[in-house]
């Protein structure tokens, strides 16, 4: 430890009175501020501006690119294209929907035996999905009745089959009309052979489906082996409850008057 | 020199104050708002671009579609249906089959529009005939095959004379509605 300077014969200056330093400090910092403030607005005012010059240059820029696009817009070749795409979508809908009756005339003639015939015949549209055919169909016998409800609801391609009103005509009665039209009309041989028998008559409702039977254009394969089988063989029946096919029947299940 | 000082340094800050509120910051707000408004442009600039793309595109594939099936497409689906033409078209169908036609009637385009909100037109004709079976198929065959949709909607077969059959059937053509459809109710409505 060093020894004290107290025995100097050099005169101490009190320190206690020696003035602080704190208020020149405090007007040091106000030049600064106000230095710092004066340079940088200007400053930042002439960058701001020329920024501002900068962006106002883009937003130009960008209008006229934008009526530059606008100006390559072509409404007449967007009419054009609508046009054309409206009335392909339109024309797509109805060729997706467009049934063919000859499909439908041929799953019937597959699914009718021989021994029946229709002796007429209603197909209506019911939705675009559905089509209805009604007919009355006659036979022979009851046995051919029977088999001709079993084929129907075996017929994949038929939605749904019903058959009602089963009426069986007695012989006697049969011949009585069997006159009375073979007087009033040109009766065909055909008819006038199921008259002098008994003749079974019943009304029938088929429910198609519109996908089932869609026509397929020329040259395109159908979905539906129906289209294809327009002349197919009628459907030859097997069992024993099958009435022996009627030697004057029409072929191919043909309605005939 | 000192009082003149500071009263200059505050003179100096009260100057970059009112420079900064008074020129500095509503300039940042201007440019913020140019901006933005530039990026809203240069993104709808982009838009109509791409549209024009898209539509150079679509124009390219519609001219390129041959000038055979475009008017097979407008024949199929045209913007108007003449009945008298289609009438006209149904007697050929038969006189080439070499078949009778007993009647043929209707025509006028029904106010309905079809369902879907699709925009399309029915015309409704009626025809009757006494043909035999296999010639009611050759019929509906060359109803099938014609150049634009003759749609059989219904189609009634009863016994005639010999092997004869009497047919009677109902089709319908379409034609493309070029307006906005007016449905019935809102017609009624514009009337009262």
């Amino acid at each position: 430890m060093p020894p004290s300077p107290s025995g100097s014969f050099i005169p101490k200056r009190n320190t206690g009175s020696r003035p602080k330093g704190v208020h020149r400090y405090h007007f040091f910092i106000l030049p600064i501020i106000s230095y710092t403030m004066f340079i940088a607005a200007p400053l930042a005012s002439a960058a701001l501006f020329i920024y501002q010059i900068r962006v106002d240059s883009q937003f130009k820029t960008a209008v006229a690119a934008l009526e530059l696009q606008i100006k390559d817009f072509n409404d007449v070749d967007l009419t054009r294209v609508i046009e054309f795409d409206d009335r392909l979508k339109l024309s797509k809908q109805l060729v997706s929907s467009h049934v063919s009756l000859i499909s439908l005339l041929a799953i019937l003639e597959n699914a009718t035996a021989d021994t029946v015939r229709f002796s007429n015949l209603s197909i209506t549209r019911k939705d675009e999905k559905t089509l209805l055919a009604k007919g009355t169909l006659v036979t022979s016998a009851l046995d051919g009745a029977l088999f001709q409800r079993a084929t129907y609801s075996t017929a994949t391609q038929i939605a749904q089959a019903k058959l009602s009103g089963i009426t069986l005509v007695s012989s006697a009665a049969a011949t009585a009309a069997s006159a009375a039209s073979a007087a009033s009309a040109a009766a065909t041989k055909t008819d006038i052979n199921v008259a002098t028998k008994s003749a079974v008559t019943l009304s029938a409702e088929f429910t198609f489906a519109a996908d089932k039977i869609l026509y397929a254009p020329l040259g395109v394969p159908s979905g539906s082996s129906a289209g294809t089988k327009a002349v197919s063989p009628a459907v030859t029946p097997v069992t024993s409850t099958t009435p022996p096919p009627s030697p004057t029947a029409p072929p191919a299940n043909v309605i005939t008057p | 020199m000192t009082k003149v000082s500071l009263m200059m340094q505050v003179l100096m800050i009260i100057i970059s104050v009112v420079i900064v509120f008074l020129y500095i910051k509503p300039t940042f707000a201007k440019i913020r708002t140019t901006q933005e408004t530039t990026s809203a442009y240069i993104e709808e600039s982009k838009k109509v671009s791409d549209v024009n793309l898209l539509l150079k595109n679509q124009v390219a594939i519609v001219d390129g579609v041959s000038s055979a099936d475009a008017v097979a497409l407008k024949r199929y689906m045209p913007d108007s249906v003449d009945d008298v033409v289609v009438m006209k078209d149904l007697l050929g169908i038969f006189a080439a089959l070499k078949l009778p036609l007993n009647s043929i009637g209707g025509g006028g385009a029904s106010s309905e529009v079809v369902e879907k909100g699709t925009t399309l037109i029915p015309h409704t004709f009626t025809i009757s005939s006494t043909v035999s079976y296999v010639d009611l198929k050759r019929i509906l065959r060359a109803l099938e095959v014609n150049n634009y949709l003759l749609q059989v909607d219904s189609l009634n077969i009863s016994p005639g004379q010999g092997e004869l059959l009497g047919i009677s059937m109902t089709l319908t053509t379409y034609s493309r509605a070029i307006d906005k459809p007016m449905v019935a109710g809102d017609a009624s409505e514009d009337q009262q």
